[in-house]
Protein backbone atom coordinates (compact mmCIF):
# COMPACT_ATOMS: atom_id res chain seq x y z
CA UNK A 1 0.00 0.00 0.00
CA UNK A 2 1.44 3.38 -1.07
CA UNK A 3 1.94 5.93 1.61
CA UNK A 4 -0.20 9.08 1.18
CA UNK A 5 2.76 11.40 1.89
CA UNK A 6 4.29 10.56 -1.52
CA UNK A 7 1.34 12.10 -3.27
CA UNK A 8 1.72 15.41 -1.50
CA UNK A 9 4.44 16.91 -3.77
CA UNK A 10 2.43 15.98 -6.86
CA UNK A 11 -0.70 17.49 -5.38
CA UNK A 12 1.18 20.62 -4.33
CA UNK A 13 2.75 20.96 -7.78
CA UNK A 14 -0.60 20.47 -9.49
CA UNK A 15 -2.21 23.00 -7.19
CA UNK A 16 0.61 25.50 -7.78
CA UNK A 17 0.35 25.11 -11.54
CA UNK A 18 -3.41 25.54 -11.38
CA UNK A 19 -2.97 28.75 -9.36
CA UNK A 20 -0.39 30.07 -11.83
CA UNK A 21 -2.19 29.15 -15.03
CA UNK A 22 -5.79 29.47 -13.89
CA UNK A 23 -6.03 33.24 -13.52
CA UNK A 24 -4.53 33.87 -16.98
CA UNK A 25 -7.90 33.98 -18.81
CA UNK A 26 -9.23 36.39 -16.19
CA UNK A 27 -7.14 39.41 -17.24
CA UNK A 28 -10.24 41.41 -17.98
CA UNK A 29 -9.58 44.69 -16.16
CA UNK A 30 -10.98 47.42 -18.40
CA UNK A 31 -8.07 49.74 -17.64
CA UNK A 32 -5.12 47.33 -17.59
CA UNK A 33 -6.04 45.17 -20.55
CA UNK A 34 -9.05 46.66 -22.29
CA UNK A 35 -8.07 50.32 -22.40
CA UNK A 36 -6.55 52.47 -25.09
CA UNK A 37 -2.83 52.52 -25.94
CA UNK A 38 -2.46 55.76 -24.02
CA UNK A 39 -3.95 54.37 -20.83
CA UNK A 40 -1.79 51.25 -21.12
CA UNK A 41 1.33 53.40 -21.32
CA UNK A 42 0.24 55.52 -18.34
CA UNK A 43 -0.62 52.35 -16.44
CA UNK A 44 2.89 51.03 -17.10
CA UNK A 45 4.63 54.28 -16.15
CA UNK A 46 2.64 54.74 -12.93
CA UNK A 47 3.20 51.07 -12.10
CA UNK A 48 6.95 51.55 -12.37
CA UNK A 49 6.73 54.78 -10.36
CA UNK A 50 4.71 53.16 -7.58
CA UNK A 51 7.20 50.29 -7.44
CA UNK A 52 10.34 52.44 -7.34
CA UNK A 53 9.04 55.28 -5.14
CA UNK A 54 8.94 53.40 -1.79
CA UNK A 55 12.40 51.94 -2.34
CA UNK A 56 13.76 55.38 -3.20
CA UNK A 57 12.17 56.93 -0.13
CA UNK A 58 13.49 54.21 2.18
CA UNK A 59 16.97 54.72 0.73
CA UNK A 60 16.68 58.51 1.10
CA UNK A 61 15.48 58.25 4.72
CA UNK A 62 18.33 55.82 5.45
CA UNK A 63 20.98 58.12 3.97
CA UNK A 64 19.51 61.12 5.79
CA UNK A 65 19.42 59.24 9.08
CA UNK A 66 23.02 58.05 8.70
CA UNK A 67 24.21 61.56 7.86
CA UNK A 68 22.36 63.11 10.78
CA UNK A 69 23.71 60.60 13.29
CA UNK A 70 27.29 60.60 11.98
CA UNK A 71 29.62 62.16 14.55
CA UNK A 72 31.01 65.47 13.40
CA UNK A 73 34.76 65.85 12.97
CA UNK A 74 36.37 68.06 15.56
CA UNK A 75 37.48 71.42 14.20
CA UNK A 76 41.17 71.56 13.36
CA UNK A 77 43.15 73.91 15.46
CA UNK A 78 45.38 75.71 12.97
CA UNK A 79 48.40 77.44 14.41
CA UNK B 1 17.48 63.55 14.65
CA UNK B 2 14.75 63.48 17.27
CA UNK B 3 12.03 60.83 17.40
CA UNK B 4 9.47 63.53 16.49
CA UNK B 5 11.34 64.34 13.29
CA UNK B 6 11.84 60.67 12.39
CA UNK B 7 8.14 59.99 13.02
CA UNK B 8 7.06 62.84 10.75
CA UNK B 9 9.53 61.78 8.04
CA UNK B 10 8.01 58.27 8.05
CA UNK B 11 4.51 59.81 8.04
CA UNK B 12 5.41 62.01 5.07
CA UNK B 13 6.81 58.98 3.22
CA UNK B 14 3.50 57.15 3.64
CA UNK B 15 1.62 60.28 2.58
CA UNK B 16 3.75 60.50 -0.56
CA UNK B 17 2.72 56.93 -1.41
CA UNK B 18 -0.92 57.81 -0.72
CA UNK B 19 -0.84 60.77 -3.08
CA UNK B 20 1.18 58.81 -5.65
CA UNK B 21 -1.66 56.27 -5.68
CA UNK B 22 -4.26 59.00 -6.11
CA UNK B 23 -2.28 60.68 -8.89
CA UNK B 24 -1.74 57.33 -10.62
CA UNK B 25 -5.47 56.61 -10.57
CA UNK B 26 -6.17 60.14 -11.84
CA UNK B 27 -3.67 59.83 -14.71
CA UNK B 28 -4.94 56.39 -15.77
CA UNK B 29 -8.54 57.59 -15.65
CA UNK B 30 -7.64 60.70 -17.61
CA UNK B 31 -5.70 58.75 -20.25
CA UNK B 32 -8.67 56.43 -20.74
CA UNK B 33 -11.12 59.30 -21.31
CA UNK B 34 -11.84 60.36 -24.89
CA UNK B 35 -12.35 64.04 -23.98
CA UNK B 36 -10.82 65.64 -20.89
CA UNK B 37 -12.28 67.56 -19.19
CA UNK B 38 -15.78 66.38 -20.17
CA UNK B 39 -17.52 69.03 -22.29
CA UNK B 40 -20.62 69.18 -20.05
CA UNK B 41 -18.62 69.91 -16.91
CA UNK B 42 -17.57 73.38 -15.66
CA UNK B 43 -13.95 74.46 -16.13
CA UNK B 44 -11.71 74.78 -13.09
CA UNK B 45 -10.69 78.32 -12.02
CA UNK B 46 -7.05 78.17 -13.14
CA UNK B 47 -6.11 81.82 -12.48
CA UNK B 48 -7.75 82.11 -9.06
CA UNK B 49 -6.11 78.87 -7.94
CA UNK B 50 -2.73 80.08 -9.25
CA UNK B 51 -3.09 83.05 -6.90
CA UNK B 52 -4.09 80.68 -4.11
CA UNK B 53 -1.00 78.58 -4.88
CA UNK B 54 1.13 81.68 -4.40
CA UNK B 55 -0.54 82.22 -1.00
CA UNK B 56 0.38 78.70 0.12
CA UNK B 57 3.93 79.03 -1.20
CA UNK B 58 4.30 82.31 0.71
CA UNK B 59 3.18 80.48 3.83
CA UNK B 60 5.90 77.87 3.29
CA UNK B 61 8.54 80.57 2.75
CA UNK B 62 7.50 82.33 5.98
CA UNK B 63 7.80 79.10 7.93
CA UNK B 64 11.20 78.44 6.35
CA UNK B 65 12.37 81.89 7.47
CA UNK B 66 10.95 81.19 10.93
CA UNK B 67 12.91 77.93 11.02
CA UNK B 68 16.12 79.68 10.06
CA UNK B 69 15.61 82.19 12.85
CA UNK B 70 14.69 79.58 15.42
CA UNK B 71 18.26 79.12 16.54
CA UNK B 72 18.47 82.72 17.60
CA UNK B 73 14.90 82.66 19.04
CA UNK B 74 14.43 86.18 17.85
CA UNK B 75 11.19 88.06 18.42
CA UNK B 76 10.44 87.92 14.71
CA UNK B 77 9.97 84.16 14.98
CA UNK B 78 6.91 84.79 17.12
CA UNK B 79 5.40 86.86 14.33
CA UNK B 80 6.35 84.64 11.38
CA UNK B 81 4.70 81.39 12.55
CA UNK B 82 1.21 82.90 13.04
CA UNK B 83 1.52 84.62 9.65
CA UNK B 84 2.40 81.30 8.02
CA UNK B 85 -0.65 79.75 9.70
CA UNK B 86 -2.85 82.67 8.61
CA UNK B 87 -1.78 82.26 4.97
CA UNK B 88 -2.48 78.53 5.20
CA UNK B 89 -5.95 79.30 6.58
CA UNK B 90 -6.50 81.79 3.74
CA UNK B 91 -5.59 79.05 1.25
CA UNK B 92 -8.17 76.66 2.73
CA UNK B 93 -10.81 79.41 2.84
CA UNK B 94 -10.24 80.32 -0.83
CA UNK B 95 -10.38 76.63 -1.76
CA UNK B 96 -13.70 76.39 0.08
CA UNK B 97 -15.10 79.37 -1.84
CA UNK B 98 -13.92 77.77 -5.08
CA UNK B 99 -15.58 74.46 -4.19
CA UNK B 100 -18.91 76.15 -3.39
CA UNK B 101 -18.86 77.87 -6.79
CA UNK B 102 -17.97 74.64 -8.60
CA UNK B 103 -20.75 72.72 -6.85
CA UNK B 104 -23.21 75.48 -7.84
CA UNK B 105 -22.03 75.14 -11.44
CA UNK B 106 -22.72 71.39 -11.32
CA UNK B 107 -19.32 69.83 -10.62
CA UNK B 108 -19.92 67.31 -7.83
CA UNK B 109 -18.39 64.04 -6.69
CA UNK B 110 -21.01 62.10 -8.64
CA UNK B 111 -21.43 64.36 -11.68
CA UNK B 112 -18.56 62.66 -13.55
CA UNK B 113 -15.23 60.87 -13.12
CA UNK B 114 -13.69 64.31 -13.58
CA UNK B 115 -15.57 65.67 -10.57
CA UNK B 116 -14.86 62.56 -8.51
CA UNK B 117 -11.12 62.77 -9.12
CA UNK B 118 -11.06 66.53 -8.54
CA UNK B 119 -12.73 66.38 -5.13
CA UNK B 120 -10.82 63.31 -3.94
CA UNK B 121 -7.35 64.58 -4.94
CA UNK B 122 -7.84 68.24 -4.00
CA UNK B 123 -9.92 67.33 -0.95
CA UNK B 124 -7.27 64.95 0.37
CA UNK B 125 -4.74 67.75 0.09
CA UNK B 126 -7.08 70.22 1.81
CA UNK B 127 -7.47 67.79 4.73
CA UNK B 128 -3.67 67.67 5.03
CA UNK B 129 -3.52 71.47 5.00
CA UNK B 130 -6.08 71.51 7.83
CA UNK B 131 -3.98 69.02 9.82
CA UNK B 132 -0.90 71.15 9.20
CA UNK B 133 -2.79 74.24 10.32
CA UNK B 134 -3.72 72.57 13.60
CA UNK B 135 -0.05 71.68 14.08
CA UNK B 136 0.99 75.28 13.33
CA UNK B 137 -1.55 76.61 15.84
CA UNK B 138 -0.18 74.17 18.42
CA UNK B 139 3.36 75.39 17.65
CA UNK B 140 2.22 79.02 17.98
CA UNK B 141 0.71 78.28 21.37
CA UNK B 142 3.88 76.55 22.59
CA UNK B 143 5.99 79.36 21.19
CA UNK B 144 4.15 82.05 23.10
CA UNK B 145 4.30 79.96 26.24
CA UNK B 146 8.06 79.54 25.79
CA UNK B 147 7.71 75.75 25.74
CA UNK B 148 8.47 74.99 22.09
CA UNK B 149 11.17 72.37 21.61
CA UNK B 150 13.39 72.32 18.54
CA UNK B 151 12.33 68.76 17.58
CA UNK B 152 8.62 69.56 17.63
CA UNK B 153 9.10 72.74 15.62
CA UNK B 154 11.25 70.95 13.05
CA UNK B 155 8.73 68.08 12.75
CA UNK B 156 5.85 70.50 12.11
CA UNK B 157 7.95 72.39 9.58
CA UNK B 158 8.73 69.18 7.65
CA UNK B 159 5.03 68.34 7.45
CA UNK B 160 4.15 71.85 6.31
CA UNK B 161 6.91 71.82 3.65
CA UNK B 162 5.41 68.55 2.36
CA UNK B 163 1.91 70.06 2.21
CA UNK B 164 3.19 73.23 0.51
CA UNK B 165 5.54 71.41 -1.88
CA UNK B 166 2.90 68.89 -2.94
CA UNK B 167 0.32 71.49 -3.95
CA UNK B 168 2.06 72.92 -7.09
CA UNK B 169 2.41 69.35 -8.42
CA UNK B 170 -1.28 68.64 -7.80
CA UNK B 171 -2.26 72.02 -9.25
CA UNK B 172 -0.28 71.28 -12.41
CA UNK B 173 -1.79 67.82 -12.78
CA UNK B 174 -5.42 68.60 -11.96
CA UNK B 175 -5.82 72.17 -13.21
CA UNK B 176 -3.31 72.57 -16.03
CA UNK B 177 -2.69 69.13 -17.59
Amino acid sequence: MERPTRRRPVAALSGGLALLLGPAPAVACSVCYGGSEGSLLVYFITGVLMSVLPLGMIAAIGVWYLRSTRPRRPARADG
Amino acid sequence: MTSQVLGVVILVATEIMFFAGLVSAFLIGRAGARVWPPPDQPRLPVEATALNTAVLLASGILLYLAGRRSEAWSRRLHALVPWAAALGALFVALQGVEWVRLIRFGLTMTSSTYGGFFYVVVGAHALHVLAGLLALLWVTRLLHGGRLGDGAFRAVRIFWYFVVGLWPALYGLVYLL
